[in-house]
């Protein structure tokens, strides 16, 4: 218990609610033939069964979730540099992408219309959807592994934001410019968004980080 | 002036000129006519023009070259400045034996200054191969085009490894000659 790695732990009960949630969200689906779709949930059309199906999934989630949390409190992470590591590479992970997916909600909302969101989901396909998720995973990832690989994120002081935008920007304006294409749009919001995130993102998970460590000397201290 | 001024100040002016030749250089070697030799040299007015043309080219690359520069300058500072204390006391390991040379030629001389300087070429590089790639071609004109990307790439990498590499020596020699020269006063 003295060598709790808190992200570790976020970490473990991330993939416990995902492999839950979704596997039960999946399994349901084709066990009651529901024939809902993951991407397109109108909540307006669905029954009872669907919104207690629904309901299940995310407390079967939640219970994995609890799970995660257990397996990855039982994990001893006892030098602070791997802590510092695994604590930066969650918090771009699970922040870059949050504000990834918000970024992209409120772009694409103002841009499509909710009346014709339905239909342009549909429109697109599955990839987009999938690499919404999947470019900021491994973009931010990259973004965290290069910082810390060239030392300007480190455990021994704040990282500043300057040295860390340099990098981050061009990468983060690439994942921006796939991710408009994908979606079959034209024009120069990928630039905008591409220096926005980094900016919103980097001091934002400097704090997490620092939370982080103080929560671990804080569980390491009482016991 | 304030200490930390001035220093930031020789930093922001050393990274300045160094980037102007780099600019220079982009500007000749990632820049060509899009009108043959053959009919600038029999059309002289025209090979003026394109002169003219290629000439306001170089001022815009020589413009954002510098001011790059200049901001590289004060982020190498920065992250000079933030290497911890012991860093800037172990000097480097150096093989018994090895001729001494003069100036920035003897290379790093505290560890402080092998990972800023990593850290600043890094920088640099990246700074200085998404400027070839994605700048340069905002300043295509109708007569002056840019080459193409594999020969900027690798003239961004070359290039800028050059002068971004003694951004950090020069401004700690520059430094250490005004210090030197205020205690001999």
């Amino acid at each position: 218990m003295k060598t709790v790695s808190p992200a570790l732990m976020r970490f473990c009960g991330m993939v416990g609610f995902l492999s839950f949630g979704l596997g039960s969200f999946y399994l349901g689906n084709k066990v009651f033939d529901l024939g809902l779709s993951f991407w397109i949930i109108s909540w307006s059309e669905l029954g009872a069964k669907e919104i207690a199906f629904i309901v299940g999934a995310f407390v079967l989630g939640f219970l994995g979730m609890f799970i995660g949390w257990g397996i990855g409190i039982s994990i001893k992470v006892r030098s602070e540099t791997t802590d510092f590591v695994i604590s930066s590479l969650w918090h771009y992970l699970a922040n870059g992408s949050i504000l990834w997916i918000l970024i992209w909600i409120m772009y694409l909302t103002k841009t499509i219309g909710k009346e014709n969101a339905r239909e342009f989901a549909e429109s697109v396909g599955t990839l987009p959807w999938i690499c919404l998720f999947a470019i900021p995973t491994v973009g931010w990832l990259l973004i965290a592994g290069f910082l810390i690989l060239i030392g300007l994120l480190n455990e021994r002081h704040k990282p500043m934001l300057l040295p860390c935008l340099i990098p981050s920007v061009p990468i983060v304006t690439g994942m921006n410019y796939i991710q408009l294409h994908l979606f079959g749009m034209e024009g120069n919001a990928w630039i905008v968004m591409g220096i926005v995130m980094p900016i919103i993102l980097i001091p934002f998970c400097t704090f997490m980080i620092m939370r982080d460590k103080f929560q671990r000397w804080q569980i390491m201290s009482r016991i | 002036m304030k200490e930390g001024t001035k220093a930031t100040g020789v930093f922001f002016l050393t990274g300045l000129v160094l980037w102007i030749s780099g600019g220079w250089l982009a500007s000749i070697v990632c820049f060509q006519p899009i009108i043959p030799h053959e009919v600038m040299a029999e059309n002289k007015e025209l090979a003026i023009e394109v002169i003219n043309a290629w000439g306001m080219v170089t001022l815009k690359v020589v413009i954002i070259w510098a001011l790059t520069g200049g901001i590289l300058g004060v982020v190498i500072s920065r992250l000079f400045m933030a290497r911890p204390g012991y860093e800037h006391f172990s000097p480097t390991p150096r093989p018994e034996g090895m001729p001494k040379m003069p100036g920035f030629l003897s290379g790093p001389k505290t560890m402080a200054e092998i990972y800023a300087g990593f850290q600043g070429l890094i920088l640099g590089v990246i700074i200085g191969v998404c400027g070839t790639v994605f700048i340069l071609p905002l300043l295509e004109t109708e007569l002056i085009v840019v080459k193409q990307l594999s020969i900027r790439i690798i003239f961004g990498l070359i290039a800028t490894l050059i002068i971004t590499v003694p951004i950090l020596p020069f401004s700690l020699g520059i430094l250490k000659k005004i210090y030197e020269r205020r205690l001999l006063r």
